[in-house]
């Protein structure tokens, strides 16, 4: 399988696959500058009106902000609660599978069920749904398993000789997770959050259940697809890829920095 | 764990909230506490439902199938066929992962649209004369983008384990039969964790079958959904939400005879 023939097959081939993965995005992309009301093509030339339309839409301002501050919060509470998961699977403890099995089984969970599911526990504690309260709840258990499994990745490479030579040297525990381990991970940890981040900022099905009458991005675009379909929705969509894909390029090189 | 306390309210009491809720009863004054069967009855009496239940198996499957394929070579590529670039070719495989499903999915309407790209290109290159408008609204255009956006969940995890074997191994399987009886069963890992995401992703869809099924392509989450947001029938939602739930556990205890799930998800105890 690596002779010369077999090797420029594979290299066509993969070339082939990104070309499926990207052409839908870029089309995208290229039709958010397209002048014509259509969402598609023919093309009828090159315009920002589409951006300068959506930078007057107040209402998509509104759902910018909705979604950045929950993506933050979520980001930041996902990170500390799965941090401390990441750092308590350090060491050996009783019931140790069923815990992990039980941090790993929002992965498995079709998102819908989890919608639907929170839908009802918050109906019977009578909670009254809305961003900062019963989204975040779903955004934060949405996004917890990923910084987990992250963060531990990252644990379980870090050379703990580090640690206990600062213990040697006199630090106590605390001292030693501040000066030692926190720095050295600190790159993998941005990067997680990063990743919960992007993930909260993405999320739309457990959303729709549980956010009532507030918006974030991904539910206005959800509501717009069924009312106006215009090329507005192209540059919205434009930019949110483009956020998104900041965001994990910035993610991955973070990770990828300190292996 | 603070961990452990919010996955019991994300996760284990919502669930047994499903359970209680199905044996409720609705009436056209709302929800009555109940102990009964009637719900689940109401699944197999009805044959339209258990039918729906096939159908999203059917699709599910055929997309896990197709991904399959398409994805073994493809991370085969990325383990064996990349040296310099394999960082970026790696990351531009992962951005797609985490991005928005709902975008994904949005931007494959302006492409199979009765006045879409693929409809304009044919007919300026006179392959048809009408508009064809076989692209969209149905079965076909559902599979393709649920194979488009969860492609990557299949290619990551057998590009994983393809990474993990020794190179000088893959090297000796340098013929097919090798390849069967080495490469394939060592990367096994990888495949089944890649058949255990994608179907149960593309099992609980839905967003792609929503917005580009129309009525033939309608998939078994557009009906759980419909409980919660048309009919207003939380106990038969309810019902609907195990079945798909009970699936997909039923699609784990398989997959675990075959590798440890728990290294599929990269966690190690």
């Amino acid at each position: 399988m690596t002779d010369g023939r077999a090797r420029s097959f594979l290299r066509i081939y993969g070339a082939a696959v990104y070309v499926f993965l990207y052409t839908p995005i870029v089309m995208l992309i290229v039709l958010s500058f397209n002048d014509s009301n259509s969402i598609t093509l023919p093309w009828g030339g090159f315009t920002w009106r589409w951006y300068r339309a959506l930078a007057e839409n107040q209402s998509v301002f509104v759902s910018l902000k909705n979604s950045l501050t929950l993506g933050l919060m979520t980001a930041v509470i996902s990170t500390v609660i799965g941090g401390l998961a990441a750092f308590a699977f350090r060491s050996r403890f009783r019931g140790q599978v069923a815990v992990m099995r039980m941090l790993l089984l929002p992965f498995v969970i079709p998102g819908l069920t989890i919608g639907v599911a929170l839908l009802l526990l918050f109906h019977a504690l009578g909670v009254r749904p809305g961003l900062l309260t019963t989204t975040l709840v779903a955004h934060v258990g949405f996004t917890l398993p990923y910084v987990f499994v992250l963060i531990s990745t990252r644990l379980h490479r870090f050379d703990e000789s580090l640690e206990e030579a600062a213990m040697d040297l006199g630090a106590d525990e605390i001292t030693t997770f501040w000066q030692v381990t926190f720095p050295l991970i600190r790159p993998g940890i941005v990067g997680s959050a990063l990743f919960a981040f992007t993930l909260s900022f993405d999320e739309f099905i457990r959303t729709l259940f549980t956010i009532g009458n507030d918006n974030t991005l991904p539910i206005q675009i959800w509501s717009t697809l069924g009312s106006m379909v215009s090329p507005e929705l192209n540059a919205m969509a434009t930019l949110i890829v483009a956020a998104s894909f900041a965001l994990v390029i910035a993610g991955e090189l973070l990770r990828g920095r300190e292996r | 764990m603070p961990a452990c306390l919010l996955l019991t309210f994300y996760l284990v009491i919502p669930i047994a909230m499903l359970i209680v809720m199905s044996f409720y009863r609705s009436t056209l004054f709302g929800v009555v506490p109940d102990f009964s069967w009637n719900n689940y009855l109401h699944f197999w009496r009805n044959p339209m439902f258990p039918n729906l239940l096939l159908r999203s198996i059917r699709l599910a499957v055929t997309v896990t199938a197709i991904s399959l394929l398409v994805s073994y070579p493809f991370a085969y590529f990325l383990a064996r066929g990349t040296r310099r670039f394999r960082t970026t070719l790696l990351i531009l495989v992962m951005v797609p992962f985490w991005t928005s499903y709902l975008i994904r999915t949005m931007s494959w309407l302006p492409i199979l649209g009765i006045k879409g790209v693929v409809n304009y290109s044919l007919m300026t290159l006179q392959i048809v004369s009408n508009p064809v408008e076989v692209f969209l609204f149905n079965q076909f255009s559902v599979v393709l983008t649920l194979i488009h956006i969860y492609l990557p969940y299949m290619v990551v995890p057998i590009y994983l384990s393809l990474d993990r074997l020794d190179g000088r191994l893959l090297e000796a399987a340098s013929d097919l039969r090798t390849f069967w009886h080495v490469t394939l069963p060592l990367s096994l890992p990888g495949v089944v964790g890649g058949i255990v995401m994608v179907f149960i992703a593309a099992f609980g869809a839905y967003v792609t079958p929503k917005l580009l099924g129309g009525s033939s392509g309608i998939m078994f989450g557009n009906v759980l959904a419909d409980q919660y947001s048309g009919t207003f029938n939380w106990p038969f939602g309810a019902v609907l939400a195990l079945i798909m739930i009970a699936v997909v556990l039923g699609l784990l205890v398989v997959a675990s005879r075959f590798t440890r799930l728990d290294a599929v998800f990269g966690a190690r105890a």
